[in-house]
């Protein structure tokens, strides 16, 4: 008799038991794609139940602070998320909490309208510029005191100053307006004058707005009610201008990506440039499209990923910035014609003042969840995300995900727009179609839209150099 | 080194005289006193010093001599000759000081622009400093903010310190230097900061305000400039008009004076107003001209305005007639010559070159034949061949006494015109290689020159005709006295004279002969439409330049013919004539037959011209000898032009590419469309599709031609025609036979009433239809739900289909993956801290990037990969890379999974690695 050895189903208890009452039960998968045949529409299912769901919780709207004139400028802290300074039209300045919706000061800074607001990066003290051709310099510290209304340093200028930059590190900023001018924050005369009043300029006109370049320093760019875009080196003064076919009224540098500019232009469209081929008739990389009406105001999230736009058709739009339309329109049904637009220091939030006297706050992704999150949440959160892009393209979901109410006055705008659109392209194919061969060639909208180069002998700045004022010969 | 910088910076210092900038010219005085106290130093130092300057002139002589010219430039006036003597040995100084004299200024735009564009070149090249860094971001997998911020800080130094010096020799140099005291940094003393700030404020107020003041001078300028521009008053424009046109006119009188060519411009010009106002009539029959002619019976202004405008069209398309012809004088010198004639106004102008109408012309003429200048030609030929009758009887008594007489005579004029003939040809040869040089292009000029030379030719034998004529005069004058051996010896001279006038006379028409024979020549030289039209352009101006001969020489003629029937009537019928017999004869020869009337009624002939042809023919005919001539001059002239008109139209009529049309379009594939179910990506160009269209194309032509016998796109078109009707909904009615209808076998219901209950079903129209070469089977299509819930274009970064279905195919849920490739796979692109702002980014980010093995590089690599990203990617290679990423995870996945792998990852796995064998797959460590 010999004994049969007998193989016996056995197994290690810890791989299928928890050690304590706490631990989350242990499943045990497999893994073979032969068992799980229908794990693609499965997926499929969830991606289209997660989209729709992005829809259900999409409620960017956050809150609003209320002021008692349109809002004209806005202006976050460099280091407080906050701590947001609000100017209105009527030159009354405000200090906000935001995490408490509380305005925590008010002065009235200036007798005219607030054009611009900036901080000093040490975040002590800000400035603002308004009609009065004044520009002030406020103490963040003082001010949280209450009851301070005397601003710690002024500085007159000849002409009204519509835009104010500061310098990321130094103690320098820049004020636009009839002139272009460099001041140091310690001296009450302008440190130069980028004076392009005397530079002959026939299409000499004032400078709506101006940018120092967050990342290279030394850089600074401004547009002009001349739809010039004027880049400018602190070293070699101004350096190159562009000439657009409309208005610029907002510029932004992108933080992340220090050669990439948007502009709001007037023609409802944002345009990205890149300064480093300003000189080739590639220098935009983008146009933005969405806005049914000029736009008046953008502003760069912290990432570089993404800036929003203000405009004036009553809603602001978020855009990509490697993408043509915008990921995502707000609007309101009170909100009007909105003049200024800020992204929050954290990615988080976006600001929008608006001519109804009220600064909204908006969720920068509509359908965030905010606060903490379990990992577990996150972790579905993100699988979500993922199978969203992932079947992005199909159509079914696709359709829900691009979908967005809009109001009346902007649908309708679009669509006459696209018929707009349409027959001009129809009409430029037309031309391009019977004209002789050669004679017409097919511009592509991106080189549409600049007119020239200066120094190019381009049209537009043909003749600056003999004009009267100059000093030639 | 040193010296450089502040050369520099004074001259920027200078350079910058802007508004708020005090310029500080003390500076270079107090540099230059440091200069004066060295000089005076103790003369040890002198040698070794000038030595060592000699040295360094050597080494560095441009910046030496920048910074001479510059110190020189200084307010203070400095005695330099110590220095000089100093330097002596150096003579390069010298020279440089004798020769280098500060050159001109830039202008100040120009210099602006030229800083400009260096401004802009350093700043695009010093952006780009941060292409690495941002396109590394951008292809990141995952990004978190805030960036890190890394403990290195990147601080400028605003004044750098002092050059570090290495070696031993450098250091004595440097230190020898500074002991010399010869470059030193100026220094603003703390007074002169101060009162330059205290003076500041006032000073710029004011400059401000003059600023301002040229700015708003120069602003209401432009303005007015501005709305002159746009100003929309009409009577500003007609003002500006009219001046425009009063320069204008000034400056085409100034123009006519000094340059005619730009006058000729100018008149082209109006002569372009004169087209346009002609086609569109815009002064006439504008709108508001019709208005205002209501208008006018009321308002007197309105009248006079009319009147204006009536005046204005006629100036404009009057007007530049007047210029037209002043710019045509030049060129009509020969024309004028054929417009004379009564040659068509067409000759000598561009519209020659129109083939369409000498056509037309060719067509009328041919086509009316019953106008007068056909009568008229047909009562000329009855006159002729009647005269023609009774010549020849005459002739024939004559000839056999000519024959026997006049052999001699007879060769040695035959020799005469056989060379002169020579010499002729010559000429004619001559003239078709000038014309076949200069071909098509200059068609009009090579007829002027052509018609030069000719009248050139037509010139000489006219001056010598009119001497002969003299002559004659003078003998008759004289011969008549005289006596009987006078006049035989008259006789004999005028039988040599009238010989030679004659032959000189034959001479030309053998010209003429010649000239229309050149153009015949051409005709059968050079085949083809072109030729034709060339040849048929220079046989006109010929024949034209014939008619003008003829007329030259009528006079001539008729004067000889006198003298001959004089003499005629002395000598009686019989008398020697050898030389009209040598011309009969050459006639003979020359004309083989006499040409049928028929042929010779196609011959374009207009009613001016055949007038005067009659006319000088009855002139002519006056002897047998001219009749004779000009009838086989005519004939001749008939007989090429008539080959010519047959060999113009010959072409036109027999079209040599029409031999393709015999192929059948049906037979041909119909390519029209091509839709794809799966659409190309976005960014294949345009210029790629072109490429493939044609490449088509010629494949196509290829199998055609392959299977042109086997009628397999017969088969197949015909096949689908089937299809097509089979699918086609059936003639159903749903018609009964019933009230009105007869009954019984054999009947049949009204075709109305058919047609009325006939079934009509809505069909959608077939797939295929506009698809030429696909028959599509739509019943075998059940999945059309199925269809619309599928991606019909393939998404940007996917190149291929079978990539963008293996990506979707492959799940990522923890349901289907491990845990941890499931993490890695969703992983958020973007992480935010909570709470945190996120500052612009720092030159950290660029040393970060530059060291190896940190930052982005690393996360790139580990990260799971996605489309999303590769949207930002610039290049498609790294697109194609971290597709294969992809792949490659799913497969590690499968196997880690311990079971086999799925067939269709299997190959995809498969093929990726033989396509790329260099590349390593990186497999995640799942």
């Amino acid at each position: 008799m010999s004994i049969k050895s007998i193989n016996v189903l056995s197994r290690n208890p810890d791989h299928y038991m928890r050690e304590t009452k706490y631990d989350i039960h242990k499943v045990q998968r497999n893994y073979d794609p032969t068992l799980h045949p229908f794990e693609a529409s499965r997926e499929y299912k969830l991606a289209l139940n997660s989209v729709k769901l992005e829809k259900v919780f999409a409620k960017p709207f956050v809150g609003s602070l209320t002021h008692t004139e349109g809002v004209s400028a806005l202006c976050r802290h460099p280091s407080r998320l906050s701590c947001v300074f609000t100017g209105t039209v009527e030159g009354e300045l405000r200090l906000w909490d935001i995490s408490h919706k509380k305005c925590e000061w008010t002065v009235q800074a200036h007798s005219g309208q607030i054009w611009s607001i900036v901080a000093a990066p040490d975040g002590n003290s800000f400035f603002t510029v308004g009609n009065d051709k004044t520009i002030k310099k406020w103490s963040l510290d003082k001010a949280k005191e209450g009851d301070h209304d005397l601003p710690i340093d002024t500085w007159l200028s000849d002409t009204i100053v519509t835009g104010i930059s500061h310098h990321r590190h130094r103690n320098e900023f820049i004020t636009c307006g009839e002139r272009v001018l460099l001041w140091d924050a310690s001296n009450k005369a302008p440190k130069f004058s980028y004076d392009w009043s005397t530079s002959g300029d026939r299409n000499d006109a004032s400078v709506a707005s101006i940018k120092f370049n967050p990342v290279e320093t030394d850089l600074f760019a401004s547009c002009d009610y001349a739809n010039n875009i004027v880049l400018y080196d602190t070293r070699a003064k101004e350096v190159k201008k562009l000439k657009m076919t409309l208005r610029i009224n907002a510029l932004a540098w992108n933080p992340m990506e220090a050669f990439i500019l948007t502009a709001a232009s007037e023609d409802y469209n944002a345009y990205s440039y890149d300064i480093r081929k300003l000189n080739t008739p590639d220098q935009v990389v983008n146009i933005h499209k969405g806005h049914t009406a000029a736009v008046l105001d953008v502003d760069y999230s912290p990432t570089g990923r993404e800036f929003c736009t203000a405009s004036y058709d009553k809603s602001i739009r978020i855009f990509r910035t490697e993408e043509a339309h915008s990921r995502d329109v707000y609007h309101t049904k009170r909100m009007f014609k909105v003049s200024c637009v800020l992204w929050s220091g954290d990615n988080k939030f976006i600001l929008s003042g608006s001519s109804d006297h009220n600064v909204r706050l908006w969720k920068s992704k509509s359908n965030e969840k905010m606060g903490i999150m379990r990992a577990r949440e996150r972790s579905a959160i993100n699988y979500a995300e993922e199978l969203k892009r992932k079947y992005g393209h199909f159509p079914a979901v696709r359709r829900i995900a691009r979908h967005r109410h809009l109001p009346k006055h902007i649908y309708n705008a679009k669509n006459e727009q696209q018929i707009m659109r349409e027959s001009r392209a129809r009409k430029d194919a037309n031309r391009l179609k019977y004209s002789t061969p050669g004679k017409k060639v097919h511009i592509p909208a991106r080189q549409k839209v600049v007119v020239g180069l200066q120094d190019d002998g381009v049209v537009g700045f043909q003749d600056m150099d003999n004009m009267p004022g100059t000093s030639t010969n | 080194m040193v010296k450089i910088k502040t050369t520099s910076v004074r001259e920027k210092e200078q350079e910058d005289e802007e508004l708020f900038m005090v310029s500080g010219l003390d500076n270079t005085d107090g540099g230059e006193d440091d200069n004066n106290e060295e000089e005076e130093g103790d003369d040890q130092q002198e040698a070794s010093h000038a030595q060592l300057l000699s040295n360094m002139m050597k080494i560095t002589k441009k910046e030496r001599m920048q910074q001479d010219v510059r110190t020189s430039m200084g307010t203070s006036t400095m005695d330099t000759s110590h220095l000089l003597t100093r330097l002596l040995p150096s003579t390069s100084l010298l020279k440089a000081k004798s020769s280098h004299t500060l050159s001109l200024p830039l202008e100040k735009s120009v210099a602006k622009r030229i800083k400009r564009a260096a401004g802009y070149e350093n700043v695009a090249m010093e952006v780009n400093k941060w292409a690495k860094v941002v396109k590394a971001q951008r292809e990141t997998e995952q990004l978190r903010f805030p960036l890190k911020q890394s403990g290195v800080s990147l601080k400028t130094v605003e004044k750098t310190n002092l050059v570090q010096m290495r070696t031993p020799l450098e250091n004595e140099v440097y230190s020898l230097l500074q002991g010399a005291k010869l470059v030193e940094n100026k220094k603003e003393s703390e007074e002169e900061m101060i009162a330059r700030k205290a003076l500041s404020l006032e000073e710029i107020r004011e400059q401000n305000r003059e600023l301002w003041r040229q700015k708003e001078l120069k602003r209401r300028y432009e303005q007015k400039a501005r709305l002159m521009n746009k100003s929309k008053s009409r009577k500003h424009h007609r003002l500006l008009r009219r001046e425009k046109l009063r320069k204008q006119k000034t400056k085409l009188e100034e123009l006519q004076k000094t340059d005619p060519e730009a006058a000729l411009e100018c008149l082209q010009e109006l002569e372009l107003a004169r087209i346009q106002e002609r086609m569109s009539l815009r002064h006439k029959t504008s709108k508001w001209a019709h208005l205002q002619g209501f208008r006018a019976n009321r308002d007197k202004t309105v009248m006079a305005a009319l009147k204006e405008n009536q005046r204005l069209h006629q100036e404009l398309t009057t007007k530049s007639a007047k210029a037209k012809e002043s710019v045509e004088d030049d060129l009509s010198d020969e024309a004028d010559l054929a417009k004379g004639e009564g040659g068509s106004a067409v000759q000598g102008t561009d519209e020659s070159l129109n083939p369409w109408i000498k056509q037309r012309g060719s067509v009328v003429s041919k086509s009316s034949p019953e106008d007068e200048s056909f009568t008229k030609f047909k009562k000329f030929w009855e006159e002729v061949n009647k005269r023609k009758q009774a010549d020849q009887e005459i002739h024939e008594q004559l000839e056999k006494e000519r024959e026997e007489k006049n052999i001699e005579d007879e060769k040695i004029e035959d020799q005469e015109q056989e060379e002169e003939k020579k010499t002729e040809k010559e000429g004619v040869e001559e003239e078709e290689e000038n014309s076949g040089m200069k071909e098509e292009g200059e068609q009009t000029e090579k007829e002027k020159e052509v018609n030069k030379k000719y009248l050139q030719k037509l010139q000489k034998p006219k001056d010598k005709i009119q001497k002969l004529k003299r002559k004659k005069a003078e003998s008759e004058d004289s011969g008549e006295p005289k006596g009987k051996i006078q006049k035989l010896k008259r006789k004999k001279a005028e039988s040599e004279d009238s010989g030679e006038p004659k032959g000189k006379i034959q001479k030309l028409k053998c010209k003429k002969a010649e000239a229309e024979d050149s153009g015949e020549q051409p005709a059968k030289k050079i085949p083809g439409k072109k030729g034709n039209k060339k040849c048929k352009k220079i046989i006109k101006t010929k024949d034209q330049e014939a008619v003008n001969i003829d007329d030259l020489f009528d006079e001539v003629e008729i004067g000889i013919k006198n003298k001959v029937q004089r003499k005629l009537k002395k000598l009686g019928v019989k008398s020697k004539e050898p030389w009209t017999k040598v011309k009969t004869k050459k006639k003979n020869k020359k004309v083989p037959k006499a040409v049928a009337p028929s042929e010779i009624e196609e011959f374009d002939f207009t009613g001016t011209r055949n007038q005067e042809n009659i006319d000088e023919t009855t002139e002519r005919a006056k002897t047998l000898q001219d009749l004779e001539s000009l009838e086989g001059e005519s004939v001749n002239k008939l007989q090429e032009a008539v080959k010519i008109l047959k060999d113009s139209q010959a072409p036109d009529t027999s079209v040599p590419h029409n031999h393709k049309l015999q192929v059948d379009p049906n037979k041909f594939l119909q390519v029209e469309s091509k839709r794809l179910v799966t659409a190309m990506p976005d960014n294949v160009g345009e210029a790629g599709e072109a490429l493939d269209d044609e490449e088509q194309e010629s494949a196509e032509n290829i199998i055609r031609e392959a299977f042109a016998d086997d009628y397999l796109m017969e088969e197949f078109s015909s096949e689908k025609a089937e299809a097509i009707k089979k699918d086609q909904p059936s003639s159903m009615s749903l018609a009964l036979p019933g009230w009105g209808d007869w009954t019984g076998p054999n009947m049949k219901m009204s075709s109305k009433k058919i047609k009325k209950f006939r079934l009509r079903v809505a069909h959608a129209p077939r797939k295929d239809s506009r698809i030429g070469h696909v028959l599509y089977n739509e019943k075998a299509d059940v999945h059309t739900n199925l269809r619309k819930a599928m991606v019909s274009e393939l998404p940007y970064p996917f190149k291929s289909v079978k990539d963008f279905e293996a990506s979707v195919r492959a799940p990522v849920g923890r349901l289907f993956v491990p845990e941890t490739a499931h993490k890695k796979m969703t992983a958020p692109p973007i992480v935010t801290k909570m709470g945190t702002v996120i500052q612009p980014m720092t030159e950290d980010e660029l040393l970060r990037s530059e060291a190896p093995g940190k930052g982005l590089k690393k996360n790139r690599q580990s990260g799971p990969s996605r489309d999303r990203k590769m949207k930002a990617a610039s290049g498609a290679h790294e697109m194609q890379n971290s597709k294969r990423k992809i792949r490659v995870k799913k497969s590690s996945r499968v196997a880690m999974a311990g079971k086999m792998p799925l067939p269709f990852i299997q190959p995809l796995f498969l093929a990726e690695c033989s396509t790329s064998p260099n590349t390593t797959p990186v497999v995640s460590s799942a």
